[in-house]
């Protein structure tokens, strides 16, 4: 059985395999739809209420499910933007757990390429998307989900910095998916530990970006405000990040953009060590870090565009 | 073919900053400090990187069997291959693999050495 997200299976899709509600053990995921039927709107909407983000596919079927998933985003799909921000994750999925597992990083950095242009054409419809953002962010406590909100939120966050070169917004993007390659390397006890981390494994856990620009620096395809992103997204503009402890302007502003959003998303995410916490309580956090830690117009940007859409959603 | 265990830490110098010699050692044989001035040449670029192959000076922070450490004015990216003229020693190739910012302002650049 495979994990997917409820949202991607709203989409009418004749390949969408058999769906099972998620059950806690001993109990097995019972049936909910099976294949070709179509899910009730009225279903879906009484699952979303009741918390349910994630059902359980026969892994067989996903992937058959996934690549026609991909073959529908490329025809165009017409549903709401946050559905179709799902489908598109939904798709790259298992490609992209593929890549993350294989030695080399250039498939990895072309599935990037592809899911950053679906996530710079959903902005382009940028009302829509931007009501969507309550909506759009996935936790699920891996980095998968936590690089595809990233993605998301840095390209948004460059468009409301005034950022429009289609260009740009995709290279953003593309760098946002991969700033936390180097965790492959980082073993999973670590990565997932409850408690605090041994000097030892803060060490490891920091060398991240470093891993990351190490496993990138040689793609011909990838610029050095990319790569920058990826190795300084940890640097702090008062010189307490790492890996080397840059200040100010020293640190690109791509990597001062993803700092801002990574701090959003690894606050409003539950983690193996902490509860996740309110929105407004992280924009809170992240304003007591402004000017100090972080940039300052990309914290006020980006308070200002989330503060904006939790207004419309209360 | 076992692996040799890992060296006692050699005592910095009073007058260090801190940077690597605080941290995990990670290098598997012990570190000398010592103070040399060397002249350094980028022998080898990254794609997004490219620099000019005109001669640095830098100090030889200290040094193992298999890594050295640097200060430089100059920061470097991991992976950038550099070429050091060691007095009486001749050549050496080093591929960067960490830099740390001192609190001077120097930076560390932490290498390992390349067979020759």
């Amino acid at each position: 059985m495979t994990a997917v997200r409820l949202g991607a299976v709203a989409v009418p899709c004749a390949h969408r395999g058999d769906v099972y509600l998620p059950a806690r053990p001993p109990r097995t995921p019972r049936l909910f739809c099976r294949s070709g039927e179509t899910i009730p709107p009225s279903s879906l909407a009484r699952l979303q209420r009741s918390g349910v983000t994630t059902v359980w596919m026969p892994a067989s079927q996903a992937d058959a499910w996934r690549n026609r998933l991909r073959e529908l985003m490329a025809e165009g799909l017409d549903v709401p933007a946050a559905i179709l921000l799902e489908t598109a994750r939904e798709a790259i999925r298992d490609e992209m757990s593929e890549a993350w597992r294989a030695k080399t990083s250039d498939a990895l950095v072309s599935c990037a390429a592809r899911f950053s242009q679906q996530v710079v054409d959903l902005c382009a419809k940028r009302d829509e998307m931007a009501e969507a953002l309550a909506s759009i962010a996935v936790h699920d406590g891996n980095t998968f989900a936590h690089s595809t909100n990233v993605c998301t939120y840095v390209v948004m966050l460059a468009q409301a910095s005034g950022i429009s070169s289609n260009c740009t917004l995709l290279e953003l993007g593309q760098a946002a998916l991969l700033h936390d390659l180097g965790k492959r390397r980082v073993h999973a006890e670590i990565l997932n530990k409850p408690g605090p981390l041994s000097l030892a494994e803060r060490e490891t856990m920091n060398d991240h970006p470093r891993i990351g620009f190490q496993d990138l620096c040689r793609q011909p395809n990838l610029t050095r405000e990319q790569l920058l992103m990826v190795y300084q997204h940890h640097e702090r503009i008062d010189g307490g990040g790492y890996p080397v402890g840059l200040s100010g302007d020293a640190i690109c502003w791509t990597a001062q953009m993803c700092s801002v959003v990574d701090v959003y998303d690894a606050y409003t995410a539950q983690r193996s060590y902490r509860e996740a916490i309110q929105s407004q309580q992280a924009l809170a956090i992240m304003r007591s870090m402004s000017g100090t830690q972080l940039c300052t117009e990309h914290v006020e940007c980006w308070n200002r565009l989330v503060s904006r859409l939790w207004a419309v959603a209360v | 073919m076992t692996r040799p265990p890992r060296p006692r830490q050699t005592p910095a110098p009073s007058d260090s900053q801190g940077g690597f010699a605080c941290e995990q050692e990670r290098r598997r044989f012990a570190r000398r400090y010592c103070g040399l001035d060397v002249s350094l040449r980028v022998a080898g670029t990254l794609p997004a990187f490219p620099r000019q192959a005109a001669a640095k000076t830098a100090r030889l922070a200290d040094f193992s069997r298999n890594g050295i450490c640097l200060a430089c004015v100059e920061e470097f990216y991991p992976c950038e291959i550099l070429e050091l003229d060691f007095p009486e020693m001749g050549q050496r190739r080093l591929v960067v693999r960490r830099c740390r910012r001192q609190r001077d302002g120097l930076f560390h650049v932490g290498c390992e050495l390349l067979e020759a």
